[in-house]
């Protein structure tokens, strides 16, 4: 009887200068695994931050650019922070997103994305259905004690500050709009939300997709200089 | 007594040439003996520095006398000479063993040892060293640690070739040993630099022999979790740091300790840095293990430092005088063999050698007919001011008990101190004995301190490994054990006398350490007569 | 030879400085030991034996030793809570001396004003890395502390309890390599003596206080000592040795650690939770070098330690030692100061001693 032959990786089958030209760092890791111990789905889908970069070093991109954890990370940057290498392991992350072909990206974030360049928001939510459901939000909120005089102001031109808007704000999530419209409020702040391409969650930024993010961002900047806003707050 | 002005060097490598150097330039008579050098060693051909006297090829095999007048005889191919010299510096290489048992690997042109491929690459250029393209593999330290020393020779190495040559390097190692300067900031250059950094915990590689005669080796990443596979072109075998194999007859001529791995010192931070148990033999470089040629020079350095010093006679403040009663000695030979720095000459008569003398009390101490008397030592006076404690604490209620605390100068004296510092009190009716060396009271001056009133009697004195006379504190420890034996046979509790061991820097230790014993001896009550 | 009339001054009255005083003290020179600190030892008095059975040649008590010799020698003079704030000429220094701030309950100014210098040795030592903008809670949390802050209370108590309630700790972290191995702070290097000292410290906690769990977080376990693989096995039968540094640490009700790190075994991210946490944090140079460094015309090296004398790299007569160049333990820190010991007797007499 024979043991089955463990399955190894030949480095003579590697080509370590593959990824030579990333900006990130990511030959220098010290191996400290603090990356790891600060990811929040370390251990999934047996992939860690750590190993991430020993493959990219080892220019391992094939194991790792068809796997499922490249996406399963949330891109929190909590290991870019603890790292004392200054390893840009985020950065890293949103290469690899790069290299997956576009149409076997995740599917929920192909159809957003593709929405979002049609339309100008993730949801492909129409012009009238987003002003109505801000304009019905902001009214409840008058309701509330001390808020009767609260309004929202949509494609104000010349105001303080112009914001986007996260998409689930405006489906799943409305209520959470009421948190920071009161802060804005009470901070008596000259504030405006555009009412077209007015998505903050940039897919073309989480997919690495850098002609997208290009778009999406081109799009608030005219925005910008439609409203001559003086200040774009945008929340990611 | 001949006190001579030469210096033996014994050493066949740079230390022992700077050392030799050193002391020439401070005009210092030096005879420099290269020992027997033999195939693993690793030497340079040197030159000898001028002024000195290089006896090539030569050994030490014997050696007579004490500090300032050693009468040492070396053999040169079989003729012997003597020779006088006021102090010997043993300086002689470490020996540097190649490592291939550690890796399952043996010598061929494709696995070398590091040292040999630094020589040759000292005399050709890397390019025509090794093929272009070239795999290389660098074995450094897996289920042993490699030595520091030898992981920064490594490490420097791997940089060199990763940098300047189109080798490919991978460096596997247990644990990366980047303590020594710059090594951190090396590591990160030759990461940056390409070369692929491997660590391994308990599973380590497996090697095979290809046809080609290449090396494969099967290895777990344990950053990756995954099983890689290299087929190396060149394989460089680390090297493990030893004693060299001269060191033990040495040790035996000159009657050296050695620590538990053959160097010629005690692993005991009194003998920092180069003082061994003889006053006037000095060792230096690879005979203490010390490995790295900048940190070797350095060494020589500071040897030369110091036995300049000894020379001058600058190396210590006084010489307390030992008399031996030539009327009461009864030659039994017991000082010769107690003392830890062979300081006794027992020919014509037993002497104690000023000299050589350290001053640790040990032969006074045992002595049986207490034949030996050393200036001002103090401890007899100090028991009797026992008995003269005023307002007899040892009556009071509730029942403060009276005791002696021995303590040696070292240890408990220092603790003491520190205590003091800290701002601690000690117990009413504790009296501090102060003594040279823990091995320095006698049995009879425990057992005198039960007479003169003591309750209970406290034998403080360094930890095993920290005494500086090597073996006074476990010599405390037996007296304390036969007074305890003593006690007991009178009828006295023998839990009434104690034996501890504490060092310089136990400030709060002592303390409590004495408080304790107070809390016993009080529970066992006055020491009824 | 005669150096008798030749003036030393050491800064810094650590363990190499006293081996330092010490060694020139023996050839005549009359030497001033200065310390901003008011008192003698620098950090290395601090630190608590480690002996178990046995003495592990950590070093403390020769501190302590080499302080009493130095009390000792009437030709050194001790000069706490000052600093040198100016130095003119050439050959012989003129070196004025300030109030270091540092003095506090002594008289003021019970030093002289200036001081003439033959020649220097600047022993001035290391400062611990101060942990508080790590993760670890370090400043917040009670029961996080400094390996530093550990042997003081190992030296002040014989014990080490949890400073939030005095309890004994039955669970104790240490994580190595805290600002040291950390390219993003600029420290490039290796404190070289942490892991030795974490080491010996949970041994010695684990004997005084016996059914102390050590669990030992590392990257790579330097070596300390001529038997240090000895000492190493023994350490791993006892202390649990995880190769991962803890990325977060969190307060429990019972003031308590949780600590998160990578396991390497399990290949998933742990909480462990423990009562006490001692963060090995790294040497650093000391704010003060280039205060120094600029008021004596000394060099130093990129990393922020002082750079070696050999090669006249410094001024002549000036001359450096110890910790003060780099990361170092108490043993070397006596090899340096011998070493120079060496080059300042031959530079005081011209190149020969006899």
């Amino acid at each position: 009887m024979t043991n089955p032959t463990p399955s190894f990786v030949r480095l003579e089958d590697l080509d370590a200068g593959l990824c030579k030209h990333w900006p990130y760092a990511q030959d220098v890791c010290l191996t400290c695994g603090m990356c790891s111990g600060a990811c929040p789905v370390a251990g999934m889908n047996d992939f860690d931050p750590r190993k991430v970069v020993r493959l990219v070093s080892m220019g391992m991109l094939n194991w790792i650019v068809g796997e499922r954890w490249p996406w399963i990370c949330t891109m929190c940057g909590k290991c870019e922070q603890v790292c004392p290498m200054g390893i840009d392991i985020a950065d890293m992350m949103r290469a690899i997103r790069a290299l997956r072909d576009r149409v076997k990206i995740p599917g929920i974030l192909q159809d957003g994305l593709a929405n979002a360049l049609r339309t100008g928001n993730n949801l492909a939510l129409p012009k009238e259905d987003f002003v109505f459901i801000l304009e019905d939000v902001a009214e409840e909120m008058t309701e509330e004690p001390g808020l009767k005089d609260f309004s929202i102001a949509i494609d104000k031109p010349g105001a303080n500050i112009l914001t986007t808007i996260h998409n689930k704000l405006v489906n799943t999530h409305t209520e959470d709009l009421k948190h920071w419209w009161k802060i804005f409020h009470a901070a008596g702040e000259d504030w405006t939300i555009a009412s077209d391409n007015w998505e903050g969650t940039s897919w073309g930024y989480f997919t690495g997709d850098d002609e997208a993010m290009k778009i999406m961002a081109g799009r608030i900047v005219d925005n910008m200089r439609r409203l001559k806003a003086k200040t774009l707050l945008w929340p990611e | 007594m001949t006190i001579y002005s030469e210096t033996l060097v014994i050493g066949s490598g740079p230390c022992a040439s700077h050392v030799a150097d050193n002391l020439a330039e401070q005009g210092i008579g030096v005879t420099w003996v290269t020992g027997n050098v033999t195939d693993a060693v690793n030497t340079i051909a040197l030159q000898p520095p001028a002024r000195v006297n290089r006896v090539q090829g030569s050994a030490l095999v014997g050696c007579q006398g004490q500090a300032g007048s050693f009468r040492i005889i070396l053999d040169q191919g079989g003729v012997r000479t003597a020779h006088g010299v006021a102090s010997i510096i043993v300086a002689e290489e470490a020996l540097y063993l190649p490592n291939f048992s550690e890796y399952g690997l043996q010598a061929s042109r494709r696995v070398v040892t590091l040292s040999a491929i630094e020589a040759k690459a000292r005399d050709v250029a890397l390019e025509s060293l090794i093929p272009p393209e070239a795999r290389v593999v660098f074995l450094n330290g897996w289920r042993r640690d490699s030595h520091p020393a030898i992981a920064a020779r490594m490490l420097a190495f791997c940089l060199r070739l990763q940098k300047i040559s189109t080798a490919r390097t991978v460096f596997m190692t247990g644990n990366l040993k980047v303590s020594m300067d710059h090594m951190e900031a090396c590591c990160q250059a030759a990461k940056a630099a390409g070369a692929i950094f491997v660590k391994f915990g308990d599973r380590v590689p497996r090697m095979a022999m290809l046809d080609d005669t290449r090396v494969q080796i099967d290895y777990h990443d344990e950053t990756s979790g995954m099983d890689f596979r290299v087929s190396a072109d060149l394989v460089i075998v680390d090297e493990t740091v030893h004693a060299h194999p001269s060191l033990a007859g040495i040790a035996e001529i000159l009657r050296l300790e050695r620590d538990a791995t053959g160097f010629l010192q005690a692993d005991n931070v009194h003998r920092l840095s180069n003082s061994t148990n003889r006053r006037g033999v000095f060792v230096a470089g690879g005979s203490r293990a010390v490995a790295g040629a900048e940190q070797q020079k350095a060494d020589a350095g500071q040897v030369a430092l110091q036995v300049v010093e000894f020379l001058a006679g600058r190396d210590r403040e006084s010489l307390r005088t030992v008399d031996i009663d030539q009327g009461r000695c009864a030659r039994c030979l017991t000082c010769y063999r107690l003392c830890p720095y062979m300081a006794i000459d027992i020919s014509p008569r037993m002497t104690v050698v000023a000299q050589a003398c350290q001053s640790c009390g040990l032969c006074a101490a045992g002595c049986p007919n207490q034949a030996i008397r050393m200036s001002d030592a103090g401890v007899p006076e100090a028991i009797e001011a026992l008995s003269r404690i005023e307002g007899n604490p040892a009556r009071s209620v509730p029942f403060t008990p009276r005791l002696a605390i021995f303590g040696c100068n070292r240890s408990a004296a220092l603790a003491r101190e520190a205590a003091f510092a800290l701002g601690h009190k000690l117990s009413a009716g504790v009296t501090f004995v102060e003594g040279l060396c823990g091995g320095s009271f006698s049995v009879n001056h425990l057992l005198k301190a039960f007479e003169a009133d003591a309750d209970g009697v406290l034998l403080l004195s360094c930890h095993e490994g920290n005494c500086h006379s090597g073996t006074g504190t476990s010599h405390a420890r037996k007296r304390c054990a036969e007074a305890a034996k003593a006690l007991s046979w009178a009828g006295v509790e023998p839990q009434r006398i104690h034996y501890g061991t504490l060092s310089a820097s136990m400030g709060c230790e002592f303390v409590q350490v004495v408080d304790d014993f107070v809390t016993r001896i009080a529970a066992l009550g006055p020491l009824t007569r | 030879m005669n150096l008798k009339g030749k003036q030393g001054v050491v800064i810094g009255a650590g363990v190499a400085g006293l081996t330092a005083a010490a060694a020139l003290s023996r050839w005549g020179v009359q030497v001033w030991l200065i310390d901003k600190a008011p008192v003698i030892g620098g950090h290395a008095i601090q630190f608590s034996c480690k002996a178990i059975e046995g003495c592990v040649q950590c070093g403390a008590c020769q501190v302590h030793e080499r302080a009493q010799q130095v009390s000792r020698q009437k030709n050194i003079t001790f000069v706490p809570g000052a600093r040198i704030v100016r130095s003119r000429g050439n050959g012989r220094l003129e070196l004025t001396l300030a109030a270091s701030g540092q003095g506090a309950g002594q008289s003021a100014g019970r030093f002289p004003d200036t001081l003439n210098a033959d020649a220097l040795l600047v022993t001035t030592g290391f400062t611990v890395y101060d942990p508080s903008h790590k993760p670890y809670g370090y400043g917040q949390f009670a029961n996080v502390l400094t390996n530093l802050d550990a042997e003081r209370i190992l030296h002040a108590t014989g014990a080490l309890a949890r400073p939030s309630d005095g309890r004994l700790p039955r669970r104790m972290a240490f994580i190595q390599c805290v600002g040291s191995r950390d390219h993003r702070i600029g420290h490039d290097w290796c404190s070289k003596i942490c892991c030795g000292s974490a080491l010996r410290m949970a041994r010695l906690v684990q004997s005084r206080q016996p059914g102390t769990a050590v669990t030992f977080f590392y990257i790579d376990v330097q070596s300390f000592g001529r038997q240090f693989q000895a000492i190493y096995d023994g350490c791993r039968e006892r202390i649990r040795t995880v190769r991962a540094i803890p990325a977060d640490i969190r307060k429990t009700a019972d003031d308590d650690m949780q600590v998160t790190y990578f396991d390497p075994q399990d290949r998933n991210a742990t909480d462990a939770v423990f009562d006490l946490v001692v963060l090995s944090a790294g040497l650093t140079p000391t704010a003060d070098n280039a205060v120094l460094a600029s008021v004596l015309g000394m060099r130093l090296l990129e990393n922020g330690f002082f750079c070696p004398h050999d090669n006249d790299t410094q001024p002549p007569g000036m001359f450096a030692a110890g910790a003060a160049l780099g990361p170092m333990s108490i043993a070397e820190s006596i090899d340096s100061a011998g070493k120079a010991a060496f080059d300042m007797v031959r530079y005081l007499d011209g190149g020969r001693l006899r």
